[in-house]
């Protein structure tokens, strides 16, 4: 099992072009941030001051959106590719069971998608804490790691749930439409029915994330049954799907 | 005898009302290559996924070294390596990659084997290059690669030649007859292309939509069509009319140089004696007279044609 899931890993990896955007979108966005605010305050130190701090850091959530987004193109990708691809019945004629196979591959893909956000995240910290800012307090532990969850989190959730429409869905194209279309606009349409239905605003995973990340809320423990099983749904619709796709 | 590697006992597959499989009973032996012959769309290729456990027969049983593939799949195909209609692979690794990456889930012994089933392909000099970069041919030498990751006794190929230059089918011809001499493994082939087949098998099935027209080694089978002997004579002219009064006698045609093509009725009991005695007795002299044997081509088309005719 180890060995399987440390080929898969290293597969995925071998992605390159897909990892290296990834990597790379995120980490020069956060980069091009902290360069254009350094230059406002060369420019004219009057108006603005020198960036760091919190204020740096609270850039992060806009890196976790693009992060987020490559995070569902590659659960998406991982999740289709092997239907798309033809790939998956000389899988099974290895004797893997269909179930193992999608199993094995719901840790990795949260993993590489995650692994594949840090660096953003990294560069954005070390410029907080890096950076000085005159008059504002320094950015606390607490700080980071609400970042740092709120990354993992959004990014963990997303790729599990692409990677459950990808393996429904069984074309990379399609799956990687639909993932996004439900992260980007799918999710608010749902979250509307609260507008009728106050009281299903807790199940909703965006405020469930948001209530995760920010924490010390007594509600955490609903939100993170409602991030469960909103990733347990869709993930069962692929299982679904997975046990019954003749390959 | 020894028990059969794949035995298929009435299998049907039916898509809707179309029966895609009918009734198909067959066995392969081990240490033999099996040819799966049949026109593009006879059941060839749903047959194979079914032996395979990819896809479920509606109706009958088939078991793979002795298992079950229903039942425990996971035993049957231990030891079985296959190419599906094409192989395929992940583009973006290469050649050696993709082996590791297989032979992980294969487990036990695979992960040692990968450069030797490298080598025993010719595949090792470009091994680290990625797969989208191989020909088809390439490709195809890298699926039975990765088929005899599991050093199989038993593989599966579907229409193996298709797409390949003459010295890819060549070569893919001597790789098959030796996975089957030097390694004794059994080879199942399918495919449309009767010289192939006639080339590499040992034995073979005939199948047309979806049913089975025969079954046996490639000697039964052409032996099992029609009868026809050349007669060479002092007077052809006269030879055709007392040919053509003989019961056991179909046809006769005189061919440009003279020699009389004759064909006899399978039901008909004779001998090659008996014709020529009533050649003989006839007051002609008779140079010579010999069976001539049907190409596969000719019998395959005669049992297509029959089952057409059906």
């Amino acid at each position: 099992m180890i060995a399987i899931a440390r080929a898969e890993l290293r597969r995925m990896l071998k992605r390159r072009g897909l990892i290296l955007a990834g990597l790379l979108a995120p980490a020069l966005i956060a980069l091009a941030i902290a360069v254009t605010f350094e230059i406002l305050h060369i420019v004219n130190p009057g108006e603005h001051p020198v960036v760091g701090g919190t204020d740096l850091l609270g850039f992060a959530s806009a890196i976790a959106i693009i992060s987020v987004i490559f995070g569902t193109v590659i659960g998406a990708i991982f999740g289709a590719e092997d239907v798309a691809n033809g790939t998956l019945r000389y899988l099974l004629l290895t004797g893997c069971s269909r179930l193992r196979l999608f199993l094995i591959r719901v840790p990795l893909v949260a993993l590489v998608a995650i692994l594949v956000a840090l660096p953003a995240l990294v560069i954005l910290i070390v410029g907080a804490f890096a950076l000085p800012h005159p008059g504002e307090a320094a950015p606390t532990a607490g700080d980071v790691w609400q970042q740092v969850l709120g990354l993992l989190v959004n990014v963990g959730v997303f790729s599990l749930i692409a990677y459950g429409i990808g393996v429904a869905i069984r074309s990379t194209g399609g799956a990687i439409a639909v993932a996004l279309g439900l992260n980007l606009v799918g999710l608010n349409l749902i979250g509307s029915i609260t507008l009728i239905l106050p009281a299903a605003e807790r199940w909703m995973l965006d405020p469930a994330i948001t209530r995760i990340t920010n924490g010390g809320d007594s509600s955490i423990l609903i939100a993170l049954l409602a991030t469960v099983i909103w990733v347990a749904a869709f993930l069962l619709l692929g299982l679904v799907r997975a046990l019954r796709t003749e390959a | 005898m020894s028990e059969p590697i794949i035995r298929c006992e009435g299998v049907s597959r039916k898509f809707g009302s179309r029966a895609a499989l009918d009734d198909i009973t067959l066995e392969v032996l081990p240490g033999r290559c099996f040819g799966f012959l049949g026109p593009n769309g006879a059941g060839k290729t749903t047959l194979i996924r079914c032996i395979l456990g990819l896809a479920r027969p509606t109706a009958g049983r088939i078991t793979v070294r002795g298992h079950d593939i229903s039942r425990d799949p996971a035993a049957a195909l231990a030891r079985v390596g296959a190419i599906v209609e094409e192989p395929r692979f992940y583009g973006y690794l290469s050649g050696r990659q993709n082996l590791e990456l297989w032979a992980a889930y294969v487990g036990s012994e695979a992960p040692r084997r990968v450069e030797t089933v490298l080598d025993r392909v010719h595949l090792m000099d470009r091994a680290g290059d990625k797969v989208s970069t191989y020909s088809l041919g390439m490709r195809q030498r890298l699926g039975v690669a990765r088929a005899l990751l599991c050093d199989p006794e038993l593989l599966v190929l579907d229409e193996p030649t298709n797409g390949l230059d003459p010295d890819g089918v060549a070569e893919f011809r001597t790789l098959i007859r030796d996975l089957v001499e030097t390694d004794g493994r059994a080879v199942f082939v399918s495919s449309h292309l009767l010289d192939e087949v006639q080339k590499v098998c040992d034995d073979l099935a005939i199948v047309d939509h979806g049913r089975l027209l025969m079954s046996g080694t490639l000697a039964d089978l052409l032996d099992g069509g029609t009868s026809s002997l050349r007669i060479e004579c002092d007077d052809p002219t006269r030879a055709q009319g007392v040919l053509a009064a003989l019961p056991a006698v179909t046809a006769v045609a005189a061919e440009p140089s003279g020699i009389l093509a004759v064909q006899l009725d399978p039901d008909q009991p004779t001998t090659r004696a008996a014709i020529n005695r009533s050649l003989v007795e006839a007051g002609l002299g008779v140079s010579r007279l010999e069976p001539r044997s049907q190409s596969l081509e000719e019998r395959y088309l005669e049992l297509v044609h029959e089952e057409g005719r059906s």
